[in-house]
């Protein structure tokens, strides 16, 4: 993980997107099941992710995940070791030259306080039970 | 601040009254929309809503906020640094919240929805942008009890183009520089 990560739960909650944070150690199919579950329309993701001395091939994760998953119209990739990884061009966005793109700020969305913020799953990834947190406090 | 707290090696923590909760609501959070109510419904038959009437934004309140209760510590402009895994990585609030310059460029600039990665890009500029600074880093330091002091006047204003205080304008970039 890398602050990314965290710029990225922040970035959505700006604008009032709903995040599902996805352990990068779950198989392409853990991870389809959640993309399928919350209809997601971007996935932010690295080339790929360094976790206890490994290495995990995330980005080729994402692409087995996403045969199944045609709703998902963006892929926002970070390149964090600069191996090459397979493209779907049009689909398939460089965290480094999106965000060159756009002005420096963003004015927050202003949300209700029962709105969603979040998807987390709180129980096993064979039974997935959301925890669908608001807008905090909680 | 929640639970009955049934840890076996820990006392029960006390569940705060209704009223508490909208104190520390208050307190703790800048409401766009204050609430009217701290919660409805019930756990028991699962329809329960908290702050039903009040409007906020989670991502204001991690970082923008602190930014207007230590103007001193932490301006605009200033970095705000995030560490992750050892990692350090930067965001900054930019000079947008000038009014002179606010309402205009705001307009201009930011198409409605916004972009997911407008905030990661000052993200990305300001880490370019302390590289190559020898201005000793600003660190968000948290407050017990910040009290948002806005003006009446700023706070009829949209969140972009807020003043702290009364009237003081905050420095754009330019000038913090």
């Amino acid at each position: 993980m890398t602050w990314h990560a965290v710029a990225t739960f922040l970035a959505c909650a700006r604008i009032g997107a709903i995040h599902s944070v996805v352990f990068a150690g779950f198989s392409s199919e853990s991870l389809r099941d959640r993309i399928k579950d919350c209809k997601s329309r971007v996935l932010i993701t690295s080339d790929e992710g360094r976790r206890g001395g490994k290495t995990i091939a995330t980005k080729a994760i994402v692409d087995a995940a996403l045969k199944d998953c045609p709703e998902v119209e963006h892929v926002l990739v970070l390149k964090r070791t600069g191996k090459p990884v397979s493209w779907t061009e049009g689909r398939d966005k460089w965290w480094h030259e999106e965000t060159l793109k756009v002005p420096n700020y963003c004015p927050p969305e202003v949300m209700a306080a029962e709105d969603p913020l979040f998807i987390l799953y709180v129980s096993s990834p064979n039974s997935p039970t959301l925890s669908n947190s608001q807008s905090w406090p909680r | 601040m929640v639970g009955t707290g049934s840890y076996l090696h820990h006392p029960p923590v006390l569940i705060p009254s209704d009223d508490r909760r909208a104190q520390i609501a208050r307190e703790t959070l800048y409401w766009d929309r204050p609430f009217k109510t701290v919660r409805a419904g019930s756990f028991e038959t699962g329809d329960i809503v908290w702050f039903p009437e009040g409007a906020l934004n989670a991502s204001y309140n991690c970082v923008d906020r602190w930014v207007y209760t230590h103007p001193d510590k932490v301006g605009i402009g200033s970095p705000i640094i995030l560490v992750v895994d050892g990692q350090l990585g930067t965001m900054m609030l930019s000079g947008v919240y000038h009014p002179d310059q606010a309402s205009a460029r705001i307009q201009n600039t930011f198409p409605h929805p916004c972009p997911l990665h407008y905030v990661t890009k000052s993200l990305t500029s300001l880490s370019n942008r302390l590289q190559s600074s020898t201005r000793p880093m600003s660190r968000v330091r948290v407050a017990k009890s910040p009290m948002l002091n806005f003006s009446a006047k700023s706070a009829a204003l949209p969140m972009s183009s807020r003043v702290w205080g009364s009237g003081r304008v905050i420095p754009s970039p330019s000038t913090c520089q």
